[in-house]
């Protein structure tokens, strides 16, 4: 025994804590600088609504940091010629309450976001697919496919379809889903999902607090919290998460009057807006798109238009982001001067949703979870601005596009042409600010910048 | 006017005039009382007001002194130097505020940009020429600004009372300026102090207003400034409540005296012109009849004298008309023997030619005697006959019973009669509207006899094709019932007599159904009158006392009528 | 990074248009190239030779004479078709050979040094003129300058690397004196879950076989593939793991293997031909190893990459290891350590078999361990990875085996004895997550073959070959 002893020695011992491979166990304690999120996938507003939804509940596929596409309820996502995907669901999936996922579930998940009660700015993720004509194609006792037919080419509605806004759910206020994480019998907790088509997550527990950012900072250095989202971190930098959190004005014009756009650049500077009232990870959006999709072009500020009669309008805007208070009256106090009198009007994400489906507003800050490509993030300003009409002009042409990368550089180039003419003024984008403390290695990020809290591997202290 | 309301009335005013001419006078003096106290404390509520404005100022002095010299504005500082602006300061200026009893704290960079607010938060990074000016005349102390507040509905200005102390660290200088907003919440504070409403305005009108004053006010300022003015208002409510309460009292005063002088002015009118009431009441009387009334002799005096010239009257009125009565219902019975007579009369003569033709025949013996005799005896019988009926006829009508009076459902007996009457005659042709539920008290017979006799007379009175209508209706608590036909009408000669015994225009009529009828109609207490014009047909209108419906019938009543047809 | 790259590529194609690319990217198909390190390297060679003036001397020096002699008939094969009339020179010294040359009527020479560096296989040297001049005699009348500097490099490939290690002894070695090469055996598509070596054909060299979440691929001992076997047929587990794990064990030429995203495992052969895997069956228990002629089965902890601590053997002997293990090696000598097992928390024990494990004597065992006997003296060396997670750049340690007695003498404080450390090497590109020993042949040292994850989710086999210092 003492030659085994011996031995030991004469191996590198450079780091006693560290394994060669991922060690598993481990309760992490995540602090979350919010009030708790909607259950629904598309009220999934703000970073950390969709990192935690996220946790429970996945899409069919979703997206890596290298924007690559991974099946995760599906065993296989393939085209069949150019309009028709087809998606394979794996055998055997079951929500975290047990009930078996079927390709109805999968239909009545993407179905939810065109309906009236709860119409989202993301059904433009799915309009080149023919609802009408989804169909399961066969459903044998092991293997379900999925036909999705289009009305026209459109490369990249599989990447759509990984966006967290189209996680599946048995139904849209209920928590099971199929994630990584799963509810556990307590209360503010999540345990492994031992079942999870990728694997489990590393660690065996994940205890959930909601705070504030103060609270969140003290939990962490106290060592009470080993995560914190939603915490102000650094600015933007290049390998930071992409800021796909666009948050725009959207206005109705007919309210607003002709020149309001006019009075908004005039009068509103967004780098200072972005950088006095925005927390970071965040950045000023110029264009249409966010800087993580296209170059921002620099801003001619122009005239102050002149003053004209005095305009009563209401800015609504979702009462549970703090920074969108901040930049609501913000635009109320700089639009004042210019005779806008904007009364604000905070209300629950769900009612701001509503209101905006049925275009009862005035002023809106609108936040949307933008996908990382350029042409389906281009539908979704488009449908946020209510202009759904000009989806089937714009979008068949971007599809005809064989190659990924002139794709993008036409929706780019529409982005910048129909700016103008759409009823949005980019405001900025936010990515989620997250400090994790040492205990916490490979805590790695999606397409959407989301957090990958099933790839964190907690150090036994 | 009567002489007794005269009477009274004349006491009234005799009470009334010296009030009228004192109260004037004395509510004047009272109202000049509560003025002058109601200046006073108008006076000193503007004293405690000025007191609180300069108070205020001093406060904000004293809270923008301290955080020029903190600790936390110069970690400020040298984080400001470091990082630059952005949005980890953006609360310090809230911060600093809270605990301070501050409303308004900006802090400025040395070009009057915005670094930090505590109250509009949103002005980060922007000037604020209106606040920054300030700290132009900083050595003095507070001064009134007008700030921009922001709430829900829209940004809004306030004036405010604001000092400003700049802040040196390195080459960076800071200017704090603070103060508190002339607010409703100040205009609270100063409601609290003084119980007059506060309105505090600027050149665009009212910005805060506190406390509630019932109207009409009276008002003081103070102006801060050449743009913010205090105004504070005392109501005057409470003088002109005195005031009313005073000239309520003094009003009922004179009310009570006013009825009381009335009242007794009319008792004792009563008393003087008790006897000469008398008198006219008798009067009254006498005219409708009564001509056996005598009027107590009790006073003495003028009146005394009256009252008996008065019965002295009334005994000679009734000697006289008792002697006319009595001629005139001789000369009516005369009348009604007369033609009495001659309706007996009438059927003598052809019972006499032809019993003396019977005769003549028997002594001729005439071969066809056995037929002249059956001729003759018919002829005679008939004769007889009608004797007999004159005779019936007229014991009815000398006779006529006392009307056995029950509860009748008119409108049921007069349908009743008009079915027994049908069919009429050919070429006549019967109309009827009859309101249900017309109850009389009457007695039934009579009534019936009465209704037949109407129509019957009506019938009568077509010659060939005609139209009768009969017409039942309640009207004012009487039932009236309408009997019209369109004949040739009566003439206006007749129209007097036509209820008269034995009186007729017609061949063969008896003279007698008009005249029972009325009869029937007054035993009833009602009345029958004919109105008519020659060639435009008569309407016969009977009027009785309606009667209240009996409650047990009225069921009953409602489900013949539904029956009838 | 994320770990889920390793199922990336198969869905690039999905993401990046709707053309079908079929099951696993046939753009990552792991056979070599086409040519050989060694063909590629004397073309490259010969291209920045033909400006040379024939007839044309080659002189060439290598590590090992099998590597100078294959070098040099290739780069003269390659210089006759470019009608440079080459002609081979050998010489004991680089001076010697100009005279040589000039002595063969040569008129140019070219001087190269082929060497196998860190994976890279080098040819460096000089073109010299040796053209005689008539009137200056037997004097040397070229300039001090070389003609043309030639250099070229490739990436080595498994084959240089076997001439290479030819001359290799497997002589005892003191610390110092072992020097390893590698090359890069074959790329994979994906992240690999096992690697196992052993004899499939009977050729007295290992075949080595490799599974990922989706195949099994077995590959020669010089990297070409012989047989590819898509595994998903295999069902689903119902608690996958998130890192590609499981297990393979050869053995009498049959390979059990069972991939922890597998419901169950499989028993295969190399079909006569060697082109082809042959099914045996499914088994429903993990082939963790075997240790002399006994196979043992284990099972998976569910949902993690880690074997559980029962063991048995189909005679009926049952092991407990101490915890969840991640890998398990044998070594067959009388008289030395002869189990290797590192366990998942970080922790290693070794002993004379299974039945002898039962303390942990190490906290910074790294998952790719093995007893290989690197230097050919048939006792086995400890071959090493870095035991951190996902390491800058991870390294490749040879460390004597534990000896069997006099251990303190072995003992020296934390940190390490470079003295100890028999050779050290770095692993380019990525992290070292399986490692095996392959026999090269009767007599030779073995190979030391590593999976190495790349970060963009691919994988590579490369293999260590000790080589002539």
């Amino acid at each position: 025994m003492l030659a085994v002893i011996a031995a030991s020695s004469a191996l590198p011992c450079d780091d006693s804590l560290a394994a060669s491979r991922a060690r598993y166990g481990g309760n992490l304690r995540l602090a979350i600088a919010a009030r708790p999120a909607d259950a629904n996938p598309s009220l999934a507003d703000a970073p950390w609504d969709a990192a935690l939804l996220s946790l429970t509940a996945k899409p069919i596929c979703t997206l890596d940091d290298g924007r690559r596409i991974h099946p995760v309820l599906a065993s296989e996502i393939s085209w069949q010629g150019a309009i028709k995907l087809q998606i394979a669901l794996r055998p055997g999936l079951r929500f975290h309450d047990d009930a078996a996922l079927n390709a109805k579930e999968i239909l009545a998940s993407w179905s939810r976001l065109s309906q009236p009660s709860s119409k989202s700015p993301y059904r433009a993720l799915l309009f080149a697919a023919r609802p009408e004509a989804l169909r399961v194609a066969s459903a044998g006792a092991s293997q379900q496919l999925l036909e999705v037919p289009l009305t026209f080419a459109w490369p990249d509605l599989a990447a759509s379809l990984c966006h967290p806004a189209l996680a599946i759910k048995a139904a849209a206020e209920s928590r099971a889903g199929i994630g990584p994480f799963k509810p556990s019998s307590n209360a503010g907790e999540l345990e492994a999902n031992l079942g999870f088509p990728l694997g489990r997550p590393f660690v065996d527990r994940l205890s959930v607090a909601f705070t504030d950012e103060r609270g969140a900072a003290r939990r962490l250095a106290l060592r009470q919290a080993q995560v914190v989202f939603g915490t102000a971190g650094q600015r933007p930098s290049a390998d930071s998460p992409p800021a796909l959190y666009a948050t725009y004005l959207a206005f109705r014009a007919e309210r607003v009057g002709a020149d309001f756009r006019q009075a908004f650049d005039a009068s509103i500077d967004r780098g200072d807006l972005t950088r006095f009232f925005v927390p970071a990870p965040s950045v000023a959006m110029n264009a249409l798109l966010p800087p993580a999709l296209m170059p921002q072009p620099a801003i001619q500020r122009p005239p102050v238009p002149a003053p004209g009669v005095r305009r009563a309008l209401t800015l609504t805007f979702d009462q549970s982001l703090p920074e969108q208070r901040l930049v609501a009256e913000r635009i109320q106090v700089k639009l004042h001067d210019l005779k806008y009198a904007i009364a604000l009007r905070p209300v629950p994400r769900a009612q701001l949703r509503a209101a905006w489906a049925s275009g009862d507003f005035d002023l809106m800050l609108h936040a949307v979870l933008l996908p990382p490509f350029a042409a389906p993030a281009l539908a979704v300003a488009i449908e946020l601005a209510g202009a759904r009409e000009l989806l089937s002009a714009e979008l068949p042409a971007i599809g005809a596009l064989v190659d990924a990368g002139e794709r993008e550089r036409a929706a780019l180039e529409r982005a910048r042409a129909l700016l103008p003419s759409l009823s949005l003024i980019p405001l900025y984008s936010q990515a989620i600010g997250i400090q994790a403390s040492s205990e916490v290695i490979s805590l790695g990020q999606d397409g959407y910048g989301l957090p990958a809290l099933d790839d964190a591997i907690l150090l036994p202290q | 006017m009567r002489l007794r309301t005269r009477l009274a009335l004349a006491f009234a005013l005799l009470a009334v005039v010296p009030l009228a001419l004192v109260v004037p006078r004395a509510i004047g003096e009272v109202r000049g009382i509560l003025s002058k106290d109601l200046e006073s404390r108008l006076q000193s509520v503007r004293t405690v007001a000025e007191t609180a404005v300069q108070e205020t100022g001093r406060d904000a002095l004293r809270a923008v002194e301290e955080i020029a010299g903190s600790v936390a504005l110069e970690d400020f500082a040298r984080e400001l130097r470091a990082q630059g602006p952005s949005n980890q300061r953006l609360a310090v200026a809230k911060r600093l505020m809270d605990g301070r009893n501050l409303s308004v704290l900006s802090l400025f960079d040395a070009e009057g940009k915005t670094l930090s607010s505590g109250h509009l938060p949103a002005r980060v990074g922007d000037p604020d020429p209106a606040l920054f000016a300030a700290t132009q005349n900083a050595t003095q102390g507070a001064l009134p600004v007008l700030v921009d507040l922001r709430g829900e509905a829209g940004v809004h200005r306030y004036p405010a009372l604001v000092a400003a102390r700049s802040f040196e660290y390195g080459e960076l200088r800071i200017w704090v300026v603070g103060g508190r907003v002339l607010d409703s919440n100040f205009a609270d504070q100063l409601f609290q102090m003084t119980g007059a409403r506060v309105e505090i305005s600027d050149e665009d009108g009212q910005v805060a207003a506190a406390g509630e004053i019932a109207p009409p006010p009276v008002e003081t300022a103070l102006a801060l400034g050449p743009a913010v003015r205090i105004a504070l208002k005392l109501s005057r409510a409470p003088v002109i409540h005195t005031e009313t309460v005073l000239v309520r009292a003094f009003i009922a005063l004179i009310a009570f005296g006013l009825a009381l002088a009335a009242v007794l002015g009319f008792l004792f009118a009563r008393f003087i012109t008790r006897p000469i009431d008398a008198v006219a009441e008798a009067a009254t009387k006498i005219a409708a009849g009564a001509f056996d009334l005598k009027v107590p002799e009790s006073s003495s005096g003028e009146v005394g004298e009256l009252v008996r010239a008065f019965n002295r009257m009334t005994a000679e009125l009734q000697s006289t008309t008792q002697q006319l009565i009595a001629s005139e219902r001789v000369a009516a019975w005369q009348e009604v023997a007369r033609r009495l007579a001659h309706e007996i009369k009438n059927p003598l003569t052809p019972i006499k030619m032809s019993l003396e033709t019977l005769l003549a025949a028997s002594e001729r013996r005439e071969p066809s005697f056995d037929q002249l005799f059956k001729d003759s005896a018919a002829a005679v019988l008939e004769e007889v006959e009608r004797l007999r009926r004159i005779v019936d006829e007229f014991s009815q009508f000398a006779r006529l019973p006392k009307p056995q009076l029950a509860l009748v459902n008119l409108s049921e007996l007069s349908q009743q009669v008009l079915s027994l009457y049908a069919p009429p005659r050919e070429g006549v042709e019967i109309g009827s509207q009859i309101a249900p539920r017309v109850w009389v008290s009457a007695d039934r017979d009579q009534l019936t006899q009465l209704l037949l006799n109407l129509i019957k007379n009506a019938e009568e009175a077509l010659e060939g094709n005609g139209r009768i209508d009969v017409r039942l209706k309640n009207a004012a608590g009487q039932a009236v019932l309408e009997v019209a036909d369109s004949g040739k009408g009566i003439a206006l000669e007749d129209q007097a007599r036509i209820f008269e015994p034995y009186f007729t225009t017609k061949q063969g009529g008896s003279g007698l159904g008009l005249a029972i009828a009325r009869r029937i109609s007054q035993e009833h207490g009602g009345s029958l009158e004919v109105a008519s014009s020659p060639g435009a047909g008569a309407v016969f209108t009977l009027i009785l006392p309606a009667a209240a419906e009996p409650a047990a019938s009225n069921h009953r009543a409602d489900d013949r009528e539904q029956a009838m047809p | 990074m994320s770990i889920r790259a390793v199922r990336a590529a198969a869905w690039l194609a999905v993401a990046m248009g709707p053309i079908a690319l079929g099951r696993l990217a046939l753009s990552a198909d792991p056979r070599p190239p086409e040519s050989t390190a060694l063909v590629r390297v004397s073309k490259s060679v010969s291209a920045q030779l033909s400006d040379a003036e024939p007839p044309l001397a080659v002189y060439v020096v290598a590590g090992s004479a099998e590597l100078a002699r294959s070098f040099a008939t290739l780069l003269i094969s390659e210089l006759a078709a470019r009608n440079l009339a080459p002609l081979a020179i050998s010489a004991p010294s680089a001076e010697a050979a100009e005279a040589g040359a000039r002595s063969r009527g040569a008129r140019s020479l070219v001087r190269l040094q082929v060497a196998l560096s860190n994976g890279v296989l080098q040819a460096r040297g000089d073109l010299i003129s040796t053209w005689v001049n008539f009137w200056s005699g037997q004097a040397g009348a070229r300039s001090g300058r070389p003609a043309a500097v030639i250099y070229a490099s490739v990436e080595a490939d498994a084959q240089v690397l076997a001439l290479a290690a030819a001359a290799a002894t497997s002589a005892p070695l003191k610390a110092g004196e072992l020097q390893l090469e590698t090359a890069k055996l074959a790329d994979l598509p994906t992240w690999t879950g096992a690697l196992a070596a052993g004899d499939l054909n009977g050729d007295g060299a290992d075949e080595i076989v490799a599974l990922t979440n989706d195949e099994i691929l077995a590959f020669s001992s010089d990297g070409r593939l012989l047989a590819r076997r898509d595994h998903r047929g295999l069902g689903d587990s119902p608690v996958p793991c998130r890192e590609p794990f499981g297990a393979i064990s050869i053995q009498s030429r049959r390979i059990a293997y069972f991939s922890a995203a597998r419901r169950k495992g499989e028993v295969l052969s190399l079909d006569a031909a060697g082109g082809e895997f042959r099914s045996l069956g499914a088994v429903n228990e993990v082939p963790v190893g075997a240790q002399g002629q006994t196979q043992i089965w284990g099972s998976f902890v569910p949902g993690r990459s880690a074997f559980a601590p029962e063991l048995w053997s189909a005679g009926g002997e049952r092991w407990s290891v101490p915890g969840p293990f991640w890998m398990l090696s044998f070594f067959s000598v009388p008289n030395g350590p002869r189990a290797l097992i590192a366990f998942a928390d970080g922790t290693a024990s070794w002993g004379t078999g299974l039945g002898d494990l039962r303390r942990r004597v190490t906290t910074n065992a790294a998952a790719a361990m093995a007893l290989i006997d690197v230097d050919g003296d048939g006792e086995p060396e400890l071959v090493t990875t870095s035991s951190r997670y996902r390491p800058e750049a991870d390294e490749l340690r040879v460390l004597p085996a534990p000896p069997q007695s006099s251990a303190r003498s072995a003992s020296t404080p934390d940190g390490g004895a470079p003295s100890q450390e028999l050779w050290r090497g770095t692993i380019q590109g990525g992290w070292a997550l399986q490692l095996v020993g392959a026999r090269a042949g009767a007599g030779r040292p073995d190979q030391i073959v590593v999976a190495v994850w790349m970060p963009d989710g691919s994988a590579q086999l490369r293999v260590f070959r000790r080589v002539a210092p």
